[in-house]
């Protein structure tokens, strides 16, 4: 059977481009959608389940990386996750981090010659992925690494934060971080849950997550970061979604395909 | 030593100026615009021949006035609008129905000198940050208008709004609009960036205020190059 792509790229003229190109370099590739967006990116990827992505990294709506990690936490789990080449112009810390996680990615302009090499690489990397044993799967565990690496930031670690500042009308409230049980994604909000209440502060959980100490602030979800030692228990239910028990919180929260590692028995 | 002593030599108000206009150049010359363009004409090199040699022809002129733009202390307003003209068609190839600019000069503004390239970064950040954030795209004005005596030109988009545009790196080129005014209004001039509520369209509104007056181009009493020596 042929293998499958889907290309997002929101500038037409590169996306066509893209698209003759691959008939040159690869005529046995299939393109099942072309799509000019984040958000489409992940919901035709999702509906189409092709082998390869190309991604733009920078997108409208949901960016390359978000339309990445929206995939492979919405991706079945019996299938492996599709190859993904990022494709950009110029997004030097963006190319650091693929180098280091050996992540595929292409620089526009896009030079033939590179693009086959690339080609080349992926029927390679697909033949892989058909005979590894079941678990491993490197396409998600490079992600993975990306998606922790600092993909969008210089690699210098900003210092942790000890205490958060939480506006509400004219008074600033210093929430101590180890007081925090979870961090929520909500909008363009974060939500900061303790054991007694929750606060709402004016920051991105992607901001954020660099400053939080990696060891014990834990992210199980593209939404949710988790403090280590809050979690009581993890349970996996039949279809092998996982699920946390919080001390101090009535609520569970969701762990995704991407952080379930994290929740294997010793 | 040698090559340190004459800016070193300088007043701190022309060294913090010319500073300001190279931070400004390498904000202007951004890379990921750049090779953007370039996968663009290199598409359109096969595919339509004449239109490639057009975007060219704007690149060239682009980077022409990028580049000339720390030579020249002031240009003519009409300028700095053909410009942002090429510059946008040239983003307009990339977007495709995605971008609607419109740009809106009246005559008897067009010969007012401003500091070259002050509204570029207003209109590179409507569109990094308002618009091609935007799935829907949106549409960008430039106006300028005389209001109260001064000179006022306004950068309006319709795309995702302030909190994305306050974020991170476009700081930078708002804040070298803000100093380079600064350098060479003083307090007469001011930058303004806030939600563009009124019409209900979202986006965001950027306005900078200058005074009119050719005097007003020469603070400090010290005489300075200008592409531009009189006020209509």
């Amino acid at each position: 059977m042929n293998a499958t792509a889907l290309i997002a790229e929101d500038e037409p003229l590169l996306a066509d481009t893209l698209r003759a190109e691959l008939a040159r370099a690869w005529p046995a590739l299939r393109i099942v959608a072309s799509v000019a967006d984040g958000d489409a990116a992940v919901a035709h990827a999702l509906a189409l389940r092709p082998d390869v992505l190309f991604l733009d990294f920078r997108m409208p709506g949901q960016d390359g990386l978000q339309a990445a990690e929206a995939i492979a936490e919405a991706w079945p789990d019996d299938r492996p996750l599709p190859q993904i080449v990022f494709v950009t112009a110029y997004d030097r810390y963006a190319v650091q981090a693929f180098e280091r996680q050996a992540v595929d990615y292409l620089l526009k302009p896009v030079t033939p010659e590179r693009l086959a090499r690339c080609c080349e690489r992926l029927r390679r990397a697909l033949a892989a992925a058909q005979t590894a044993p079941a678990g491993a799967d490197a396409a998600l565990d490079a992600l993975r690494a990306l998606l922790g690496g600092g993909a969008l930031a210089p690699v210098a670690v900003p210092p942790h934060l000890d205490l958060i500042p939480v506006g509400s009308g004219d008074t600033v409230r210093m929430v101590p971080v180890d007081d925090v049980v979870y961090f929520e994604a909500a909008d363009k909000y974060v939500r900061v849950v303790t054991v007694e209440r929750d606060h709402l502060i004016r920051v991105s959980l992607r901001e954020l997550l660099p400053q939080l100490d990696a060891r014990r602030f834990w992210p199980v979800h593209r939404a949710s970061v988790v403090q280590a030692r809050c979690i009581e228990a993890a349970h996996r239910d039949e279809a092998g979604r996982i699920t946390l028990r919080l001390r101090g919180r009535a609520e569970r929260i969701g762990v995704s395909r991407l952080h379930a590692h994290r929740f294997k028995g010793l | 030593m040698a090559a340190g002593q004459p800016a070193a030599a300088r007043p701190p108000v022309e060294r913090d100026a010319a500073e300001a206009r190279l931070a400004l150049l390498q904000s202007q010359l951004e890379p990921h615009m750049l090779f953007n363009t370039l996968a663009n004409l290199r598409a359109l090199i096969a595919s339509d021949p004449l239109r490639a040699q057009t975007m060219l022809d704007q690149l060239i002129a682009f980077l022409r006035a990028t580049l000339g733009a720390s030579r020249t202390t002031l240009h003519p307003l009409a300028d700095e609008l053909a410009r942002l003209d090429d510059y946008l068609h040239l983003m307009q190839c990339r977007m495709g129905a995605r971008l609607q600019a419109r740009l809106d000069l009246p005559d008897d503004l067009a010969a007012l000198p401003v500091p070259p390239l002050v509204l570029q970064p207003l209109v590179e950040n409507a569109i990094k940050h308002g618009l091609e954030p935007h799935v829907a795209g949106g549409r960008l004005d430039v106006s300028a208008m005389r209001e109260a005596g001064e000179l006022v030109l306004r950068v309006r988009d319709t795309g995702a709004g302030l909190s994305r545009a306050s974020t991170g790196s476009s700081h930078f080129g708002l804040q070298q609009v803000r100093e380079r005014l600064v350098a060479m209004y003083g307090a007469a001039a001011s930058l303004d960036l806030a939600a563009a509520a009124a019409d209900g369209d979202g986006g965001t509104l950027a306005t900078i205020r200058m005074p009119m007056r050719d005097a007003a181009a020469r603070p400090h009493g010290r005489p300075r190059h200008a592409t531009v020596q009189s006020d209509p």
